[in-house]
């Protein structure tokens, strides 16, 4: 396992939207939700093939109302990197 | 030399049961297994019941995460497909798979994917189009994935000939086999039931508008039959050149000894008024099988209980037939699962299959009174037992599709 370096725990508060991705990553991958931590790997942990991570995306994109680009989501090694692309994206839409 | 064609595997999810033996089981019992539709809103219907699958877990036959996303038609068939491969003592990627094909036929495929997207295209546009669209959706993909699952590496192929589909993959896999081409096929046939399909089969005036008893809605050659009921599931048969099912001690259902397929070239819907496509199919099939019309000992009617269509099957069967129509016991089990459209044709031909390995005739149930028009022995409302040793089975679709099988019990 990776370490968890990530910007997903804020202090001890957990981050609400990697709790939204862990919830979306569990439904449509069909995996418990507890097995779902930042540092887990699509392709590696979770077997992400390119239609669903096509599916993922799409997901993503309903719930969080950002566009995921198919060159971002094919950058996306671990589920940490979702959090803080997401993270990203609406702090620039707050802007 | 043409080979011999074995069936060694039978698989079945239908309105009646969930695996080939229950189903039978239930046939033979006389069950209906048409209900209120509850899968989706039928509300707004005109016809509001069917012949559903409840009670299948489709996360057996495929991953979970497929599962989850897919048509029910892909679950029909990854379920039939699986239980059929089983039952030949066949696994997964084992010794007898590379020299195995696969052709599994259907009407729609996965038609509810295209449904569903379609509203997300309508309403929030295309790049909200899920990726699984096309490889969900599409009417080979039935057996694209039990080749996948299975590790089948010879032709793989699929069918579409409307309510023939099952029928015409089985016929078009016993001819490679025979031809030697391949050793063993994977062939049959599933659709589901869908939304859009109910209510454009609604459209076209071809459905049963009995919502009030739904069990008593499929009654063909029944005068007071009105129309069709949906069915759906999946049915799958392996088929075997002989020499290699006897080499590996495989179980033996039957033998195909024929299969005949014609075009009405007539109309898109209708059935020509002569019978002659559906006596053409049955002939070929027949002399193809070299055997007589007083050798067949069982008929598996197409009788989808339409007021036309039944009594067209009667004329060409009377065509083919003759006099000896009177002596031969012909049922419609769709009476009993409704019309199951692409998968159809392969669990009739299960049911032929069964009743010669048991020597006991399914029913057509809902035989209050028998047509006019349809005055032969249909095996009213009760099973018969009854020795036999050849059976015909017809399927028919929109399009003109007329496709008549033999079988002989070994």
């Amino acid at each position: 396992m990776h370490d968890d370096t990530t910007t997903v725990h804020n202090g001890d508060r957990p981050n609400a939207n990697f709790t939204a991705i862990q919830n979306i990553c569990a439904k449509l991958l069909r995996v418990e939700v507890t097995s779902i931590l930042p540092s887990t790997r699509l392709v590696e942990d979770l077997d992400v093939d390119s239609l669903f991570a096509a599916e993922l995306a799409l997901a993503l994109e309903k719930n969080f109302s950002v566009q995921i680009g198919q060159s971002d989501m094919a950058s996306f090694q671990n589920v940490a990197q979702i959090v803080d692309f997401i993270d990203g994206r609406l702090k620039a839409k707050l802007k | 030399m043409n080979r011999r064609v074995v069936v060694t595997g039978v698989g079945v999810v239908s309105p009646l049961g969930m695996n080939a033996e229950a189903t039978w089981a239930n046939a033979i019992a006389g069950k209906s297994g048409i209900t209120q539709i509850s899968r989706f809103d039928v509300s707004r219907h005109s016809s509001r019941i069917g012949g559903t699958i409840t009670g299948l877990s489709p996360e057996k036959y495929m991953p979970a995460r497929l599962a989850s996303v897919a048509d029910p038609f892909l679950h029909y068939c990854a379920a039939a497909g699986s239980m059929a491969l089983e039952d030949a003592g066949i696994g997964p990627h084992d010794k007898f798979t590379g020299d195995m094909g696969v052709c599994m036929g259907s009407s729609a495929g996965g038609q509810s994917i295209f449904e569903e997207q379609q509203k997300s295209f309508l309403l929030e546009g295309p790049a909200r189009v899920s990726a699984l669209t096309v490889p969900l959706g599409i009417v080979d993909m039935g057996g694209g994935f039990i080749s996948i699952k299975f590790g089948l590496l010879g032709p793989n192929h699929c069918v579409v000939s409307a309510c023939a589909s099952g029928a015409s993959a089985i016929g078009e896999s016993f001819e490679m086999i025979r031809a030697g081409r391949i050793d063993r096929m994977l062939a049959g046939g599933a659709d589901a039931i869908t939304p859009l399909y109910l209510a454009a089969f609604g459209a076209a005036k071809a459905l049963s508008l009995r919502n009030n008893s739904p069990e008593k809605a499929s009654r063909p050659f029944d005068a007071g039959r009105d129309g069709f009921v949906m069915g759906e599931g999946g049915a799958a048969l392996v088929l075997e050149d002989l020499a290699s099912a006897i080499a590996r001690n495989a179980k033996i259902y039957g033998e195909i000894i024929g299969y005949g397929t014609t075009a009405d070239a007539h109309h898109l819907t209708a059935p020509r008024p002569d019978g002659a496509g559906a006596q053409r199919a049955m002939v070929n099939a027949l002399r193809q099988a070299n055997v007589g019309v007083d050798d067949v000992g069982y008929i598996n009617a197409h009788a989808t209980g339409t007021p036309l269509g039944d009594e067209l099957e009667v004329i060409a069967l009377r065509k083919v037939f003759g006099a000896h129509i009177n002596e031969i016991p012909v049922s419609s089990t769709k009476s009993m699962t409704g019309h199951m459209l692409g998968a159809a044709g392969a669990v009739e031909a299960a049911f032929c299959l069964f009743a010669m390995r048991d020597g006991i005739l399914p029913p057509t149930v809902n035989n209050e009174q028998l047509d006019k028009n349809c005055q032969i022995d249909v095996v009213p409302n009760k099973a018969r037992e009854q020795d036999v040793a050849i059976s015909l089975s017809n399927s028919f679709g929109f399009g003109g599709h007329n496709v008549s099988l033999v079988f002989k019990r070994m």
